[in-house]
């Protein structure tokens, strides 16, 4: 478990959205019927995610998404 | 008089007005419901047609058919899948030994297994391959889940390269070297920290096994049953998927189209170049969408010792 202050700070402050997990601090987005999201943090840093069977990614607290290809 | 009735006809109308404001909430609340249900649904319908595409349209397991041929051809049809999809080759002697399970499950001389079952032997099928693991194995799979790598990659991707990513939807902080020093720690736990290893890795396999048991019974009914239980075939095929992370949607075509697609997109969005597709599969070792150490958590060791677990249960009526 990482519990990091600006984590903890994070999860404190977006309560329901934001989880502190293995994986830090991250937000649930749901990009519907895309695939796909391209996602961008807060200190420029790019990645791409793919969604589960409920169209959720779980992406960096902070950064930006959009779905790469909707159908 | 005249001020008492003014005060009653400001009651009836502001009683009016708040039932006209719950009238109104009442109704947004329920449309807003209404169009989230819709939205969830619609979500659900694609992605079960791309299961069907997927899984459903490139994999024939044997049914209830026992004839030899049958079971033969259905476990190439599974091994051709996953080498289409993640370079991951199956060895003949697993092919045959994976037949001949197929084929005593069939025949009713051993059972299928249940899903708690095989979330109960992808914990310890795990367990028991990370005790065998070199430390030049620790590190080479840390590599491999910092994700897809190629020598015209953005920086801006690549500096997302030194984090683990443990599943393909969710960003993880996990550094090389806390991911090494985990991976080391739990291969050389003593018996006690073991079990308490054991228990969390049961519970993280259990998610995911249920998780895909749920959509494939939904969208592929005539292959995958909660209640009939697993053969042998099915339980190597959820295996694959939990440890790629590959969902198995999309047709071997369609997804070489999406990441092409993909590709564009994303170029597009970044006003640059991505990386191209070709030459990579969409999983397994740097697997363009999601890249997992397929050489050893999908290996021939490992697929032996899955398999000794799952005959063992199988034998137990």
């Amino acid at each position: 478990m990482r519990n990091s202050w600006s984590c903890l700070m994070c999860c404190f402050l977006v309560v329901g959205l934001v989880g502190c997990s293995d994986g830090g601090c991250t937000y649930r987005a749901n990009i519907g019927t895309a695939e796909s999201a391209l996602y961008q943090t807060e200190s420029g840093q790019l990645g791409m995610s793919y969604a589960d069977s409920d169209g959720n990614v779980d992406v960096p607290c902070g950064a930006s998404v959009e779905g790469v290809l909707s159908q | 008089m005249k001020p008492m009735l003014l005060l009653r006809k400001a009651r009836f109308v502001f009683a009016a007005l708040a039932l006209f404001c719950v009238a109104y909430l009442g109704v947004s609340l329920w449309r807003t419901s209404a169009i989230n249900q819709n939205k969830k649904q619609e979500v659900k319908q694609k992605f079960n047609a791309r299961v069907r595409d997927g899984v459903g349209y490139e994999v024939k397991f044997a049914g209830r058919s026992k004839d030899k041929d049958n079971v033969r051809s259905s476990i190439n049809s599974l091994a051709h899948f996953i080498r289409l999809r993640s370079g991951s080759e199956m060895s003949g002697r697993v092919k045959n030994r994976l037949a001949d399970m197929e084929a005593s499950t069939l025949n009713g001389n051993s059972r299928r297994i249940t899903i708690d079952e095989l979330s109960d032997i992808l914990a310890t099928t795990a367990l028991e391959r990370v005790a065998t693991l070199s430390d030049s194995e620790v590190e080479r799979a840390a590599v491999t889940l910092g994700g897809f790598d190629a020598p015209d990659l953005p920086d801006a991707f690549r500096r997302g390269r030194d984090k683990v990513k443990l599943r393909a939807s969710k960003h993880s902080d996990l550094t090389r070297e806390e991911f090494v020093s985990q991976v080391k720690a739990i291969r050389d736990a003593d018996k006690s920290s073991s079990a308490i290893f054991k228990g969390a890795a049961r519970n993280a396999a259990a998610a995911e096994v249920k998780n895909r048991i749920g959509y494939l019974t939904e969208a592929v009914p005539e292959q995958f049953s909660e209640t009939d239980g697993l053969t042998p075939a099915q339980a190597v095929l959820l295996t694959y998927s939990v440890v790629s992370d590959d969902l198995l949607t999309n047709s071997e075509t369609n997804l070489r189209k999406i990441m092409k697609a993909e590709q564009e997109a994303v170029s597009k969005a970044i006003g640059g170049s991505y990386p191209s597709p070709d030459g990579h599969f969409a999983y397994g070792i740097n697997g363009y969408r999601f890249s997992t150490p397929l050489d050893i958590t999908f290996d021939e060791q490992t697929l032996n010792i899955l398999l000794n677990h799952i005959a063992e249960r199988s034998m137990q009526r």
